[in-house]
């Protein structure tokens, strides 16, 4: 997961690291509100993007930040009726990574807790620190931008309809 | 009448199933209408099947075990640090 905020192994390593000593150095302040997992999942959520915002200071990592982006479809093309047999497992796993890692970083996150690691709607929020209907708003954009990014490796290359 | 920017809306939880019984009938009403989002919602939803399938992402099994090495030895550290006198 903090390879998908941090973007690269090394700060991944160390912010994986640094969670794991203040969630041990913390662990009577865990409190039993939300699953342990989860209270680890946001400790380590706040070390990857400390991390980023310490190597990139200028970018925006601000989770609550709506940015008023409405995201907008434009390749809306059909796909192959199972575009997974497109690709040998490594390439879809490398095509999926590029994808995700594309994505703004509020939205990215989204997009890992949910669909990536599984975790339901309310967990995913509360690792993130946010409101429901935020997670929400983060999630469809974050889904729509991945479709979108995917989108040329999965439309047939002939024949497609156009819509 | 439901427009093509309320199913843009509501995608997100509709492939989750999380839409009340109202809100699915008039997403289904103008699904099975509108070419556009039938396409919208089919690869949306076929986008989540192959993320889904794919799963977290790994971590090499040697940064794995590099990392499993420094998280103990770092621990190790702060449990046997001396404690400051009060």
């Amino acid at each position: 997961m903090l390879l998908s905020v941090t973007g690269n192994t090394a700060d991944a390593e160390d912010s994986t690291q640094t969670a794991f000593l203040k969630a041990f150095q913390h662990l009577a302040d865990f409190e039993g509100h939300a699953r342990f997992g989860t209270w680890l999942t946001r400790i380590a959520i706040n070390e990857g993007l400390e991390c980023v915002r310490t190597r990139k200071p200028t970018e925006s990592l601000s989770l609550e930040e709506d940015g008023g982006l409405e995201f907008r479809p434009r390749l809306v093309l059909a796909w192959a009726d199972d575009p997974e047999r497109l690709y040998q497992r490594e390439e879809l796993r490398a095509l999926i990574e590029r994808a995700v890692g594309s994505l703004p970083v509020p939205y990215r996150l989204a997009v890992v807790l949910r669909d990536l690691e599984q975790l339901s709607t309310a967990e995913a929020a509360t690792a993130l620190g946010l409101g429901i209907p935020t997670l929400k708003t983060h999630l469809l954009r974050g889904r729509l931008m991945l479709r979108e990014a995917l989108a040329p490796s999965f439309i047939p290359r002939a024949g497609a309809a156009s819509v | 009448m439901f427009s093509c920017e309320d199913v843009r809306a509501a995608l997100s939880d509709y492939v989750d199933g999380d839409v009340s019984p109202d809100l699915r009938r008039e997403l289904e009403r103008h699904l099975s209408e509108c070419r556009t989002c039938q396409v919208l919602y089919d690869t949306t939803r076929k986008t989540l099947q192959i993320v889904t399938n794919v799963g977290s992402f790994e971590v090499p099994e040697a940064a794995s075990e590099r990392l499993v090495t420094r998280i103990m030895k770092r621990l190790t550290a702060t449990r046997h640090a001396p404690t400051p006198r009060s």
